[in-house]
């Protein structure tokens, strides 16, 4: 299971979260759920066909960035958000998901925050004590 | 490096603070600030930003701030630092995420009163016809990429030929409203794909349309030398480059990790990553970087003429008649070719601006005739409660801060903080009872941007005019404003 929370982390203009996992893909996937709460409310959808997400990185740090901002343009280019997601794999180059993706309806989801960009403005991913952590800020 | 602190400062003067080159830095920094703003930035890292663009390769004078500096990602917001073309970087955390984001203000031939009754019908009808708030998008024109790319070749211009303003609106642009570099050939696919359905769109945050009023003038001969009167309605765009721009950044900071490292730049921070200018990378980033600025240039000329429509049909008259102009276009973030005077020599330098507006003199090349005895028209906006800027550019600017002022008043309180300060508060009554009207695309917007969440713009502009880098002209009143 999935720990969903994180901590919201707001400076002055700053909005940051920071999430944890018992495993690389756990906070991959946490970051990514957190990610979707800070820019939606969505309504109930139908159950669609998963797809599949593989993302490169030359790092871990790299690869979050390049995993969130994948799902940043494909609701800002494609307007698709995304309702349900695992995380398979994750080296340290590159990472395969699942995602359950569906298009923003007008009627029933909410925007929340506009996101630019996914920073690498005090980027963190690191295990310590066999947890993992990951802290991201994003330009609003 | 460790973090700088107010502590490292040297006071020069009321308004300049300076921070003496010391470890990895290559110049000094140079601060513009009163001892309240200072008191706003002692808790947060942009000193330390300072300092480390300061570590930059190639820069040319000093790191400087403007008064409404903050922390930022890589650079300060606030920042500016020029870099010598030949051994110099060039840095997409120098320019940021919404690549020439910038204002407009446009003036009309009307006073306050003339429109008082259809204020509300205005900022409705501009509601409607300017899409605005979180992924705003057209729903009727999605440009193919073909045609995209046009855009981002020749800016505003591309809008002018498609019926949108005319060639008179291109003189009144900062750059005519095209960065020549510009080449649609290095931005991604993806920002192709972000941008189809965003032109002449506002998107969220801070950007906003304002019809307000000249509240007053601080100078009549120089308020006049720009078509500015006492009481005269005018309108002012806050916008950028969308969700294209957005990405064109994301891509080259991406590209720009690993320039850094096979350039063998030190980076004090990672969003910092640069490549020389004339390194492959850099040429590609600036022809990027200028392609996303000139949709930018073509954003906000695709704006202006949805508010000219919107007036005539609210209104019932003629653009002509209302006298709807343009009175300037300037960029707050921005990297340029621009030749300033380095060590007694003209010099040509790459001048990144981050949150912060050129301000040239009266008599600059590139200030356009209309202004060539006033200086170059700044536009400083404040918060969408109580009042915004007009000033123009000065030769202080240009010998101290390569023709640079300040952008804006800077956020006070977090989101969040905002947010709860606003609890139990109905924003848009509040607002109303103020005298200006509000229409937002979502409620939380309206929340996080509420005034009190901001600093007052009028201490970040009294700094920059009584450090001369800047001249007060004119202050404008919100009357209504539409929201992303």
């Amino acid at each position: 299971m999935v720990p969903q929370l994180y901590h919201l982390i707001e400076h002055t203009a700053d909005t940051g979260f920071e999430v944890r996992g018992n495993t690389r893909e756990q906070v991959f996937e946490a970051a990514a759920l957190a990610f979707f709460h800070i820019m939606w409310r969505l309504g109930h959808h139908k159950e669609s066909q998963p797809e599949i997400i593989e993302v490169t990185g030359s790092d871990l740090k790299e690869l979050l960035v390049n995993f969130l901002e994948e799902f940043l343009y494909l609701y800002d280019a494609k307007g698709f958000i995304c309702k349900k997601l695992t995380v398979q794999s994750v080296t340290e180059t590159k990472i395969y998901a699942k995602a359950w993706l569906q298009e923003f309806n007008d009627d029933k989801d909410h925007e929340l925050l506009g996101v630019k960009a996914v920073t690498y403005h005090q980027l963190y991913i690191g295990e310590k004590d066999h947890k993992w952590l990951a802290q991201v800020f994003l330009d609003i | 490096m460790n973090d700088f602190t107010i502590h490292n400062l040297k006071q020069i003067d009321q308004y300049r603070w300076l921070l003496p080159k010391q470890g990895k830095m290559r110049t000094d920094g140079l601060l513009f600030l009163d001892r309240s703003l200072l008191e706003h930035i002692k808790n947060d890292k942009s000193i330390t930003q300072v300092a480390n663009v300061a570590c930059l390769p190639g820069i040319v004078g000093k790191s400087l701030a403007m008064p409404d500096m903050h922390q930022g990602y890589g650079f300060p917001i606030g920042g500016v630092a020029a870099f010598d073309p030949d051994q110099g970087i060039v840095s997409p955390g120098g320019v940021g995420y919404d690549i020439n984001c910038g204002v407009r203000l446009l003036r009309t031939a009307l006073e306050k009163e003339e429109i008082a009754t259809r204020i509300d019908a205005l900022v409705n009808c501009l509601f409607t016809n300017i899409p605005s708030g979180v992924g705003s998008k057209q729903r009727y024109l999605k440009l193919n990429k073909q045609e995209l790319k046009k855009v981002l070749e020749t800016g505003a211009s591309w809008a002018i030929r498609n019926g949108y303003g005319s060639n008179d609106d291109l003189l009144h642009i900062e750059e005519g409203g095209c960065l020549g570099w510009a080449d649609p050939d290095t931005v991604s696919d993806r920002a192709l794909d972000r941008g189809q359905a965003q032109l002449g769109t506002l998107g969220s945050g801070n950007h906003f349309v304002e019809v307000g009023f000249v509240d007053k003038i601080f100078d009549d001969k120089l308020a006049s030398g720009i078509g500015l009167f006492k009481n005269q309605v005018t309108i002012i765009i806050h916008t950028g480059s969308r969700g294209l721009g957005h990405q064109v950044c994301g891509d080259y900071i991406r590209l720009m990790q690993n320039a850094s490292r096979k350039y063998g730049i030190d980076l004090p921070d990672r969003e910092l990553c640069c490549a020389p200018i004339h390194s492959p990378e850099g040429e590609k980033y600036l022809s990027a970087m200028a392609a996303a600025a000139n949709f930018a240039f073509a954003n906000r000329q695709f704006i202006t003429e949805e508010v000219r429509r919107t007036f005539e049909h609210v209104l019932g008259r003629g653009v002509k008649k209302l006298g709807l102009e343009l009175v300037y276009d300037v960029c707050h973030n921005i990297a340029k070719f621009e030749t300033h005077e380095v060590n007694g020599q003209q010099q040509e330098v790459v001048v990144h601006r981050k949150g912060a507006t050129r301000a040239f003199p009266a008599k600059h090349p590139k200030v356009p005739d209309a202004y060539r005895e006033t200086g170059q028209p700044i536009l400083i906006p404040g918060d969408m409660g109580r009042y915004s800027y007009v000033l123009v550019g000065t030769e202080k600017a240009l010998q101290e801060t390569f023709g640079s002022t300040c952008h804006g008043a800077g956020r006070l309180m977090s989101r969040h903080a905002a947010k709860k300060i606003a609890k139990g508060h109905n924003v848009t009554a509040e607002l109303a009872e103020m005298g200006v009207t509000v229409k937002g695309a979502g409620r939380a917007t309206l929340v996080e941007e509420i005034p009190q969440a901001y600093k007052d713009v009028e201490d970040v502009v009294r700094v920059v005019h009584e450090a001369g880098i800047a001249n007060k002209v004119a202050r404008l009143r919100p009357l209504g404003v539409i929201k992303g």
